[in-house]
């Protein structure tokens, strides 16, 4: 164990014990936040690298969080912002569509017969390039809600948001990726 | 598309994910069994969800299930982390001093030497804080260990690395 570590851990605690401690926090949501980073389009290292700066984020200690409600969606919130400076530099969703197929009818072959639609290439393209695409106010509540299972409030709570808002941007979110899916098919 | 389309359009989201009262419900089912442009629509909504979701759970097998800790071969190597001001500081007064101590010579480290150390240092840096936050639980003890070996093996000439040493040893 670092001394240092210990001591500060200690004093920490002796300090501000009604406080919710961070690290057991952020340990226990870590599956959670990785799903969220995996879910914004992050390719597996910068996954590891926002968990890292997250942890350290968590490790410091934010001011005025009370409760593990509140400290929890601190995280989320602190894990989002990470990814989304990734999204704004164009470097989620990067993963070849072919790829990712190939990997699929993997894992198909080896436990279950396809019994599944037929997924077509070109339209999983077309979802990957305008998840891309996707505003930065949009591509978070799609993912906290599609992929993480959380309700237009708890969404709301995360973002800052109201409840109506989340539903709204959900709404817009959806159109788009419908639509753009739609277009193409009408395409020759 | 309908004029009333655009109303219907609205309520297809929630149509499609189950969240309109029964009888918001049975509107749209009603206007659905007659308008093929919002059939269509729907099916759009459906597919590119369920694409979607091929999309992210493929991303997520990607990430590996450790604790916290990047796997071997996946250290950041792009940006340099918060930790490396820290560490920027260091290796330059290491040089600082081996300069007045050695006076220049001929083989002066090149600026690409420099960086690389840098990002060596921010990198080892950035491994032992996870490290010493694992620390705290037992249940990681045997990672947190091999964390501190990775550490002492792979940036031999760093900080961290003979603060890593001592846990080690
Ligand atoms: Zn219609």
């Amino acid at each position: 164990m670092n001394e240092d570590f210990a001591a500060r851990v200690d004093h920490t605690a002796g300090q501000r014990s009604s406080k919710p401690n961070m690290v057991d926090i952020f340990l226990a949501q870590q599956p959670r936040l990785r799903r969220i980073a995996a879910g914004m389009g992050l390719d597996a290292s910068d996954v590891e690298d926002v968990l890292q700066d997250v942890s350290i984020k968590a490790l410091k200690g934010p001011a005025n969080l009370q409760g593990k409600e509140q400290s929890t969606r601190w995280l989320i919130r602190v894990t989002l912002n990470r990814c989304l400076t990734e999204h704004r530099r164009r470097r989620t969703f990067k993963r070849h569509t072919g790829e990712i197929l190939k990997r699929r009818s993997q894992n198909d072959a080896a436990s279950k017969p396809t019994a599944e639609k037929v997924i077509q290439a070109e339209e999983l393209e077309i979802v990957r390039q305008n998840l891309q695409k996707l505003d930065d106010t949009l591509l978070p509540p799609l993912v906290l809600r599609y992929f993480c299972d959380l309700k237009s409030k708890q969404i709301g709570e995360v973002l800052d948001l109201e409840a109506s808002t989340v539903r709204s941007r959900l709404r817009d979110a959806r159109m788009i990726l419908a639509k753009k899916l739609q277009k193409r098919g009408l395409e020759p | 598309m309908k004029e009333s389309c655009d109303n219907f359009a609205e309520m297809l989201v929630d149509y499609a994910d189950g969240g309109l009262s029964p009888e918001q419900s049975t509107k749209v089912a009603d206007h659905l069994s007659e308008c093929e442009d919002c059939r269509a629509l729907l099916n759009g909504l459906q597919k590119s969800l369920e694409l979607a979701q091929v999309i992210w759970e493929d991303n997520l097998s990607q990430t590996t299930e450790t604790i916290g800790i990047p796997a071997p071969g996946r250290i950041r190597r792009r940006s340099w982390p918060r930790y490396a001001a820290a560490a920027i500081l260091i290796v330059s007064a290491i040089s600082i001093t081996s300069r007045i101590i050695n006076k220049p010579a001929k083989d002066e480290p090149t600026f690409a030497e420099i960086e690389r150390k840098i990002t060596e240092a921010g990198n080892a840096a950035r491994l032992l804080a996870a490290a010493d936050l694992l620390g705290a639980y037992s249940e990681a003890e045997t990672i947190v260990k091999q964390q501190y070996r990775r550490i002492v093996e792979t940036y031999p000439d760093t900080s961290a690395a003979s603060k890593a040493k001592l846990q080690v040893e």
